[in-house]
């Protein structure tokens, strides 16, 4: 077995496409496609040449942030493991199995084990699990922490968001960067580096909120497979400064390929929220978007919470608490604002909320296998957006990265299905508000 | 004028010829198992069905296809998805009907519909084959009884019925086979088969709400034991068609028809 295959795989995939592009650019897609797949193959290859050189990694989903101001490397193991459908996911699911792990635990989550057991990505030398991710995924890596006998920081962040509960977790953050200063060779906190990479995520988040107003344009500029790709935030890269450079270049090219009336979908029938995770290996969005259906928000259940799309603030706004923040309390509102790790009011809250700031017409919620936090909620989502905004909600199950349960024709007979209902519901919603319109006047 | 629908499902392909004279009129039907050809299973059921009315494809005005293998239809003008069909052909035997499950050879759906025949919600199953026709063929095979003496031996079991506990259809057979050793008779562990059945479709119900009346379509609506037993658990009479098998290719031709006019 090579050593790092997945990033070698990875920095082969992404240079093919960067050679694709640069032979022979597609005018209907963002140019800034080619500052992506650059972005996404230096930080592999520099993901490798900083294990090579020996520099400690951190994993763990948050805080990068506090990672970079540790002097740490990066490695967002579950965020990789979205990346590797097809024969990779394969590959991996077979160890799994092998290795005696439990199959039916969501995809993303589970595979992330073999992936660094296996020694195809970097080994870590510090491990942040945490309440704030999900369920699964403080398993993976408290698992990941023992395996390896790591240093290993258990984060935990209430369920409740408030002064107190904000002073806790930004208490643990000074305690976490205590422990790995401690514990992890080479480790040295500069606060000047966490203020770069507070500006950083700051920027990134601007532009993201840019992207946010554009899709409630009709029709939807951006095509719904777009709608996966933002949530990434600048400090999980080598280079943050590479990252917030392609959002804004991004949000810049949606916007002019907007005006020229380059767009997805030409004439919008059908406006759908798709949450939670999708078949990977196919794409709907493209056969949703033959049918005229945009899909003009992915809802993962914190991106319009943590990157203040709402009624919640980030980095130097005073919007809940009513003053300025310190640089780890900065960080605590992050965390606890997550719909992972806090009450299911968040997801729904956000969900409706997003559903009315778009003028969404229904939810697609994807029952990702394994995942206990939002099966759960998928159903109460339904009754709530029925309820609250009368618009329905299709629920469908699958696996997002393994296909051997997948049959594209059922999943697209209930998505065919689930549009006429949408269709008809926003038939009758028009005709009741034209009704109260006639009885006003 | 004379149109036909067509529903290519997983296990059968179903034809039914329409004719409009003074209301719609169901002039023949036909059914027949489906071939991984699913372009030549529409041609042979159509054909089969045009036969038994004295009619040729000349005849008709307008053909629609539906079902799992409905996009591989080419003679269809038309495809249109199960459910809606499923739920446009009971709309039309039986309007008063608000819930329906449809239970074929593969999937079971529960629908709820308005009183327009419009789908309002649907819940599918097609993961698993507990709470299909499968489950109940692969257990009939097991005990060696036709699956058109399932339902029937299935009541007789009522009184003394063995569970079975497995919700998947391969250990379901290991559990049969051992009940078998045990020396249950095959009514009761039928009758085990069926309350294992319910139990797993009610679900599936509960989810989209089950409202009055309630109808079941597709082939498992033939076993008397299945359905008993659901009127037992939700306290209502359940309409069936005359052919419950029929029912998508009924809708599939009442929208072809529609199409016409």
């Amino acid at each position: 077995m090579s050593f790092l295959r997945y990033l070698e795989e990875e920095i082969v995939r992404y240079d093919k496409r960067v050679q694709k592009i640069l032979a022979n650019p597609d005018p209907t897609k963002p140019k800034s496609n080619y500052l992506m797949y650059e972005l996404e193959r230096d930080n592999r290859i520099s993901n490798i040449e900083a294990y090579k050189a020996g520099k400690p990694f951190a994993t763990g989903l948050y805080p990068p942030t506090i990672f970079k101001a540790l002097g740490l490397e990066v490695w967002d193991g579950v965020m990789a493991s979205d990346r590797t459908g097809g024969e990779p996911a394969k590959r991996y699911f077979e160890a799994v199995q092998r290795g005696g792990l439990p199959y039916q635990v969501c995809d993303r989550t589970v595979i992330s084990i073999p992936m660094v057991i296996s020694g195809d990505c970097p080994k870590p030398a510090l491990v942040v699990s945490t309440n704030w991710e999900c369920e699964n995924i403080p398993l993976c890596h408290n698992f990941i922490g023992k395996y390896y006998d790591l240093p290993t920081y258990y984060l935990d962040v209430p369920l409740e968001t408030s002064e107190r509960t904000l002073e806790y977790v930004a208490d643990q953050f000074a305690e976490l960067i205590e422990f790995a200063e401690r514990y992890v060779p080479g480790a040295k906190y500069d606060e000047d580096k966490l203020i770069e990479m507070q500006t950083w995520e700051l920027r990134w988040n601007k532009a993201y909120r840019d992207i946010y107003q554009l899709r409630k344009r009709t029709p939807c500029p951006l095509a719904g497979k777009e709608a996966f790709r933002e949530p990434r935030w600048p400090t999980l890269y080598h280079d943050p400064s590479r990252a917030v450079k392609y959002i804004e270049t991004y949000r810049d090219d949606l916007y002019e390929m907007a005006d020229k009336g380059i767009l997805p979908v030409k004439e919008e029938k059908l406006r759908l929220m798709w949450c939670i995770s999708g078949p990977f290996y196919d794409d709907p969005f493209k056969y949703l978007e033959s049918r005229g259906v945009s899909v003009p928000w992915w809802q993962i259940g914190n991106m319009s919470r943590v990157s203040g799309v709402g009624s919640t603030g980030i980095y130097g706004e005073e919007k809940e608490y009513g003053r300025k923040l310190s640089l780890l309390e900065e960080e605590a509102r992050i965390v606890n604002q997550s719909a992972w790790g806090g009450l299911g009011k968040r997801w729904i809250d956000d969900a409706l909320f997003v559903c009315e700031d778009l003028h969404l017409d229904g939810i697609v919620y994807f029952l990702q296998w394994g995942c206990t936090v939002t099966v759960g909620v998928g159903k109460i989502l339904a009754e709530a957006a029925e309820q609250e905004l009368n618009i329905p909600t299709l629920l469908l199950e699958g696996r997002m990265l393994d296909q051997e349960v997948y049959d594209a024709k059922k999943f697209r007979e209930q998505l065919d299905e689930f549009l006429d209902i949408c269709l008809e519901n926003k038939k009758k919603l028009a005709r009741k508000k034209a009704n109260e319109l006639v009885d006003k006047i | 004028m004379i149109v036909a629908g067509i529903d290519i499902g997983s296990l059968s392909g179903k034809c039914v010829i329409l004719r409009r004279e003074d209301g719609e009129k169901v002039v023949s039907s036909a059914v027949i198992l489906t071939t991984p050809d699913s372009e030549g299973t529409a041609r042979d059921v159509m054909h089969k069905a045009l036969a038994a009315a004295d009619l040729t494809i000349k005849d008709l005005s307008y053909i629609v296809s539906t079902g799992y293998g409905r996009v591989n239809v080419p003679l269809a003008q038309e495809n249109i998805t199960e459910i809606t069909c499923h739920t446009k052909g009971i709309n039309w035997l039986f309007p008063n009907v608000r819930t329906i499950l449809d239970m074929g050879g593969q999937d079971c759906k529960a629908i709820s519909c308005g009183e327009d025949g419009r789908v309002l919600n649907f819940v599918m199953n097609d993961k698993c084959a507990a709470g299909t026709g499968r489950y109940l063929e692969r257990i009939a095979a097991i005990l060696d009884v036709p699956l058109t003496e399932v339902g029937p031996l299935s009541l007789e079991g009522l009184n003394t019925p063995v569970e079975i506990k497995s919700y998947c259809t391969v250990f379901a057979e290991r559990d049969v086979l051992i009940l078998l050793r045990e020396g249950r008779s095959k009514k009761e562990i039928l009758a085990g088969a069926c309350d294992a059945i319910v139990k797993r479709i009610a679900t599936l119900m509960l989810q989209v709400g089950v409202r009055n009346d309630l109808s079941i379509s597709g082939g498992v609506a033939k076993n008397i034991g299945i359905v008993r037993r659901l009127e037992k658990r939700f306290g209502m009479n359940i309409a069936i068609a005359p052919d419950p098998q029929i029912v998508g290719a009924l809708g599939a031709a009442l929208f072809a028809l529609a199409r016409v006019q």
